[in-house]
């Protein structure tokens, strides 16, 4: 079973994720239980994704109830560098307008930073 | 707080199982493990056999014990199941008695009919590993979805204009200039094009799983390999068609089926299914076990007193519709179509069968049919019926309704097809078809809206065709053209097919702007058939359900040659929108308007003197109703056509105006473009008021304002 590791840092305030491996049935509870940690009133979270080349259906489900609490919570979220094939994946299925993608560290920044203000 | 039933209470090798939930039916995702449930009468037992994706054998066959067993059902929950990446069939155990109508098998691997996903045609035209026994293999799908504040649209039928599609034909040709071509996810795309055009229904042919290899074969004429390109023969009910996904081959079908169905709503258009209920791709007693057969033979299908299938359907077999479980299983079906995808409403094949009783014979309030009309879930769906079956039942004006089905109307196609080409005698009916068939609709009961108006279908010719061919060229079919309808109306302008000829070119545009007139300004609801808007044509056959290839995707490249089509088209679409006189209510049929002017009248040559006789080939109608102009004032709104389906020219004579309206011209088929057609608001004004001339085979629009 090819797994996922999970790693996370913080840079200028913002709690990065970076998902390395498959987002599937398997790697889903992982994910969703350490993301959903880091989730507070007013947090940003990155979740970096360029080395995620496979996201499934549950891995869809799973970005979105993250997308979802973080709403509720009032913070803010967004992805970091979508491989191609998994970006048009989640065009393709509806799950493109749960979180704004952005191709490199800064722009994200400035955009979670912008939407906190 | 968890729940006591979340444990395991048996094993069976390394799985954990208890005792599953009968309802529902299929494989559902609970709290750590799946819920599979499925029904059988006459199985002694049943085995649930589980597949890591793609591979040909099992790598565990579980039975059901018999402590598992409610009623006729075998429910059971295996715990901690790789749910995303498995595969599931049952074997059934049980009578072999052909007599009997029982098939039982246990050698056979059973796709469950409640699959809501299903592998195994995962990318379009990909050619299966025939030596797999397990072809068509069940999926558990996610049913959860992101619709936010989506829900059917519940656009009045009066209100509806409906687009019939092919998934794949609509943008598999490379003009389509799309990412995915002839995928759902290229419909998306195309949904600018749409709402040029101006539609706000699709209805799509079958997207329930089927085997596009189904009878497929070389052509001997072409060596074109044929396939089962329209699917109408369904394997699975439940479950979208993996190859007009996308992300099929990610097994992600359902999820871009709901974000079309999602995508089309946000931009004001329904979505109906195409759906086949009458037979199934088990095909006869020569046919494949997929399902069906081996879970309970007797039940799913009508079979004769000696256990052959009765062929209502002309596939081979027809399902047993009026079955008490066959009857649950479908209503679950549309239920789920209609609560899981939002869907709105339903084109039914062949749905005459679906009134027959099990030996076969018509009934006169069939179960099935009255259980849909009265559904909770499907309260707001558009039921609507081909009410006609290839066992010679034909149903259109007399299908069991309840008020709530429409038809597919038929004579509706064939008087206008008839009137169109100028045969005589055919004005008279004509003024019935445009009035929304009163004579098939009871204005106090079903009315206008149960006539589904249409000129061309998917079935037979498209339009251009229909006015480009006297006969079908269905050779290309490999059935010696013996395949298709004979009876097209058609008429091909003087040349049978392709043709530089100026002047009958000039005619076969007239035709289809004068057809599509007609279609749009009639009362009912208008259906086109994709591509006709821009002219397609499938080189004279009428019947390409096998034709995966250039004779039946549409080529947008025809947007250029043909624009004059495409915004005669829109234009008309337009219009109808616009004057809610045209698409009428039954309340004012017959009635006068507070100006004293009948809502529709009929004229000819002479104003208010309609020529209904065996000779006629003119008809003149005015609908008379209220409008909001431009600054929301409300007004009195008169819509006059003259169709003239002779050969030479003709005068109307117009009905008199009220004081301060005169006549204007919207449309014109006998000019040439840009001069056929006005934008709502931008017609010309009429030199004579009293009379119009419609040219040879022309159709004039004018509007009294």
């Amino acid at each position: 079973m090819i797994g996922m590791k999970i790693s996370s840092q913080i840079n200028e305030g913002i709690t990065v994720f970076v998902l390395d491996g498959r987002l599937d049935v398997n790697t889903s509870p992982a994910v969703e239980g350490e993301l959903l940690k880091a989730v507070a009133p007013d947090c940003m979270l990155l979740i970096d994704m360029s080395k995620c080349d496979y996201v499934s259906s549950a891995g869809l489900r799973v970005l979105l109830v993250i997308a979802k609490q973080l709403a509720k919570a009032g913070a803010n979220g967004a992805l970091l560098g979508l491989v191609e094939d998994v970006r048009d994946v989640m065009q393709m299925t509806g799950f493109d307008n749960i979180f704004k993608n952005y191709e490199t560290f800064g722009e994200a920044a400035q955009a979670l930073k912008g939407a906190g203000t | 707080m968890t729940r006591v039933d979340t444990y395991p209470t048996h094993k069976y090798n390394e799985f954990n199982l208890r005792h599953g939930n009968p309802l529902p039916f299929g494989a559902q995702i609970v709290s750590g493990g799946v819920n599979f449930s499925i029904y059988s009468t006459h199985a002694a037992s049943c085995e649930l056999a589980l597949f890591k994706k793609r591979e040909k054998e099992p790598y565990a066959v579980i039975p059901f014990p018999d402590e598992f067993r409610i009623g006729n059902v075998f429910s059971m929950i295996v715990f901690d199941l790789d749910y995303e990446d498995i595969e599931y069939g049952f074997r059934m155990d049980g009578p072999f008695d052909f007599a009997q109508g029982h098939w039982f098998n246990r050698s056979k691997i059973l796709l469950d009919p409640y699959a809501k996903a299903i592998g195994g045609r995962d990318v379009w035209g990909r050619e299966p590993d025939w030596k797999d026994s397990y072809q068509y293999r069940a999926r558990i799908a996610f049913d959860d979805f992101n619709w936010e504040d989506d829900r059917p649209l519940e656009i009045p039928m009066n209100d509806l204009i409906i687009y019939e599609m092919h998934v794949r034909g609509f943008t598999r040709h490379q003009s389509s200039n799309v990412r995915y071509p002839g995928t759902f996810a290229a419909i998306r795309e195309k949904i600018p094009y749409l709402k040029e055009l101006g539609v706000n229904c699709i209805e799509l042919m079958p997207i329930y799983e089927f085997d596009e290899f189904e009878n497929s074969r070389i052509s001997p004429v072409n060596g074109e390999r044929l396939m089962n390109y329209w699917g109408y023969s369904t394997v699975g009910f439940f479950a979208p068609k993996a190859g007009y996904a996308a992300t099929g081959k990610y097994s992600m079908q359902v999820d871009e089926f709901k974000a079309l169905v999602k995508d089309l709503h946000s931009h004001g258009m329904e979505v109906i299914l195409d759906v086949v209920f009458n037979h199934t791709a088990e095909g006869n007693e020569n046919g494949p076990y997929i399902s069906f057969r081996g879970i309970d033979n007797k039940i799913y299908y009508m079979l004769t007193p000696g256990g052959y299938y009765y062929n209502f359907s002309g596939c081979g077999n027809t399902l047993n519709c009026n079955n008490p479980i066959v009857r649950n299983m479908i209503l679950d079906c549309l239920r789920y179509w209609a609560a899981e995808y939002h869907v709105d409403g339903f084109r039914f094949d062949l749905a005459t069968i679906l009134g027959r009783s099990q030996d076969g014979s018509p009934m006169n309030n069939p179960p099935l049919l009255e259980t849909l009309a009265f559904d909770p879930v499907l309260g707001k769906c558009k039921l609507i019926a081909e009410a006609w079956d290839a066992g010679g039942l034909y149903q259109v004006g007399s299908f069991p309704s309840w008020g709530r089905w429409a038809e597919w109307n038929g004579k509706y196609r064939d008087d206008l097809r008839k009137f169109l080409k100028g045969e005589e005698g055919f004005a008279g009916a004509m003024a019935q078809r445009i009035q929304g068939s009163p004579d098939l609709y009871n204005p106090d009961y079903r009315g206008s809206c149960a006539s589904i108006n249409f000129v061309t279908c998917h079935d037979g010719f498209t339009l251009m065709d229909l006015v480009s061919y006297n006969w079908k060229h269905n050779d290309a079919n490999g059935e010696g053209n013996n395949d298709g309808s004979n009876d097209n109306y058609s008429w091909n302008c003087g040349v049978e097919g392709g043709t530089e000829d100026y002047g009958v070119n000039f005619l076969r545009r007239k035709q289809i702007k004068n057809a599509v007139s007609m279609l749009l300004l009639s009362r009912g609801v208008p259906m086109l058939l994709s591509g006709d808007e821009m002219g397609n044509t499938q080189f004279g056959n009428n019947n390409a359900y096998c034709q995966d290839n250039e004779i039946s995707w549409l080529d947008w490249n025809l947007l250029n040659t043909n624009h004059d089509i495409f915004n005669y088209f829109k234009k008309m679409i337009a219009f109808r929108k616009a004057h809610p006189a045209v698409r009428g209510m039954d309340s004012n049929r017959g009635g006068f308007e507070d100006n004293g002017y009948p809502g529709i009248s009929w004229h000819g040559a002479r104003a208010w003197s309609a020529d209904f006789s065996s000779f006629s080939r003119l008809l003149g109608i005015m609908f008379c109703g209220k409008r909001k102009d431009a600054s929301g004032i409300t007004r009195d709104d008169f819509v006059y056509i003259a169709m003239n389906m002779h050969w030479e020219m003709h005068g109307f004579e117009l009905p008199q105006l009220p004081e301060g309206f005169s006549w204007h011209v919207f449309a014109n088929t006998d000019m040439d473009s840009p001069q056929d057609i006005w934008e709502d608001g931008q017609e010309k004004p009429l030199g004579n008021q009293r009379e119009v001339l419609a040219g040879p085979r022309s159709v004039v629009v004018l509007v009294g304002k």
